[in-house]
């Protein structure tokens, strides 16, 4: 019976090494588990074979007890640990046999059966505790091999979703810079639609400048005549007209600079920055360049247009060429709308668009003011089931290749987005729409 | 010889330009300016003072009745009178 308890620490190595099998940690032990195995059979076979009476069971025992402190201490074994523990009967038995074995001989050899016995019971008990025990290892075994399945699907997940987010990143700057172009191409759109309302704005103080020159000439030598004459009174009064001529030639040549100034800021790629502004002026300049505009397209269209200014109205702090496109898109869509309204109304139809502004205090002391820009006009007025739309970008009720649908949308980032301001519709279908635009000062 | 000549132009600054342009004629007698900023005015002025205008210069391009539109009111309601 000496060499069970070899046998049992020989089986112990064993285990733990296929417990460890599928663990992380079987790097760290394998080879040292292997190892161990080899010394217990090294020791065993000598043990056994030279040494006598009780010292096999002593050295096996202590071995084997040996095994299970080493064991004990290590905190990779934890997990095993009752396994483990049940080696420890068969271990003291083994030194107990070992011991009367060598101190008390006859003892022994009166009760060898009782002390064989506790040994086997020692050895069978590991059995029945490896038994109970296997079933609580395949399910950490089990739980081992979903955690690295689970570990190895979130890696998986992860990578994905990692994918995902780059793609999404990179869409989102296409995105982006796609918006700033489409600004950019509607801010060109709408240049287009102004190029000819510019042709006559800047034709008409030209024509001006030319005039007046050619009457000054005139004049001057009216005035050589008249002081050849001596009549030094007519002369004054010559030169006179002259000087209001030459004021009304530079009032002219900066009316056509404001114009071309105003085209290219129109053009640029907006500058962001705000400054003070008469509404007023923006306004009306617009107004003049959209109905002129449409009036180059279509030579039959007239409208009446009619302005209310607040002649007191604050100065605001806009990005002017921004407002400016806004006021622009207004009155492009009320000439629309009138001109639509004019195709089929009888005779009696006179487009009207009205461009009214006002300064608004809000109620309270310290009472934030705001401007509010009004266009109206008494065209086709917009559909309710329409109406919820034309915000959206894209969303247009104009035939394929004449509106990019972006014109409302855009005008409503404007005032909403860059100045923290409102635009409000009110509208009956085929009688009126007006756009209230309200931008704090 | 007084020729009476109304000018019908949106643009305020054409009155000057027709008085210098004229500054004799109309100094010694011989025209007579009035001016009128749009197509509605015109009408008003001629409802006013019949037979005294024998031309009409407009502009067409204004806003409100173009200069069309004004010749045409003419021809429809004055062309009983002689004016």
């Amino acid at each position: 019976m000496e060499f069970l308890p070899y046998i049992a620490a020989f089986l112990l190595v064993k285990r733990l090494q296929k417990f460890l099998a599928f663990s992380p940690l079987r790097a760290k032990w394998m080879s040292q588990l292997t190892l161990a195995s080899w010394v217990v059979v090294g020791i065993c076979i000598p043990a056994v074979f030279y040494l006598h009476s009780g010292w096999p069971s002593i050295l096996g025992g202590a071995l084997l007890l040996g095994a299970i402190w080493f064991a004990d201490n290590e905190a990779d074994f934890q997990p095993f640990n009752s396994f483990i523990k049940a080696h420890l009967p068969l271990g003291v038995a083994s030194i107990l046999a070992g011991l009367t074995e060598v101190v008390a001989p006859k003892f022994y050899d009166k009760y060898d059966n009782f002390f064989e016995f506790a040994i086997i019971a020692g050895f069978v008990w590991i059995f029945a505790r490896w038994a109970t025990s296997k079933k609580q290892r395949e399910e950490l075994n089990l739980a081992n091999q979903q955690n690295i399945m689970l570990d190895k699907l979130v890696a998986e997940r992860t990578a994905e979703l990692t994918q995902q987010k780059n793609e999404l990143q990179q869409t989102l700057n296409l995105l982006q810079t796609t918006q700033q172009q489409l600004i950019q191409s509607e801010k060109l759109a709408s240049l287009g639609e102004l190029t000819a309302g510019i042709a006559h704005e800047i034709q008409n103080p030209l024509n001006f400048v030319n005039n007046f020159s050619e009457v000054s000439i005139e004049l001057l030598n009216e005035m050589e005549l008249e002081l050849a004459k001596g009549d030094k009174e007519e002369a004054i009064a010559i030169a006179a007209d002259i000087k209001q001529n030459l004021e009304k030639i530079i009032h002219h040549g900066k009316r056509a600079d404001g114009i071309v100034k105003g085209m290219l800021q129109h053009s640029r790629a907006s500058s962001n920055t705000k400054e003070p502004t008469d509404i007023n002026k923006v306004a009306d300049e617009y107004l003049r360049l959209a109905y002129h505009g449409l009036r180059a397209k279509d030579k039959s269209f007239n409208a009446e247009m009619i302005t209310h200014l607040d002649e007191a109205l604050p100065l605001a702090n806009i990005v002017p060429q921004d407002i400016g496109r806004v006021l622009l898109n207004l009155f492009t869509n009320a000439f629309y709308a009138v001109q639509e309204k004019q195709k089929n109304a009888g005779a009696d139809y006179k487009p009207t668009i009205t461009l009214s502004t006002k300064s608004i205090t809000a109620p309270g002391a310290k009472g934030s003011q705001s401007i509010e820009i009004a266009v109206q006009d008494n065209g086709t007025g917009i559909p309710d089931s329409v109406k919820e739309k034309i915000m959206q970008p894209f969303f247009t009720t104009k035939p394929t290749g004449q509106g990019t649908g972006l014109g409302l949308s855009l005008s409503h980032d404007i005032v909403v987005k860059g100045h923290g301001g409102t635009i409000n519709i009110d509208t009956k279908e085929g009688e009126f729409t007006k756009f209230t635009v309200t931008i704090p000062v | 010889m007084h020729t009476k000549i109304l000018v019908v132009d949106d643009e305020a600054d054409v009155q000057p330009l027709f008085i210098q342009r004229f500054r004799k004629e109309i100094k010694n007698g011989e025209l007579d300016f009035a001016f009128a900023l749009s197509g509605e005015e015109a009408l008003g002025y001629l409802d006013e003072h019949h037979s005294e205008v024998i031309l009409i210069l407009s502009d067409i391009n204004m806003p409100g009745m173009t200069g069309i539109e004004l010749l045409s009111r003419i021809r429809r309601t004055k062309n009983h009178r002689r004016w």
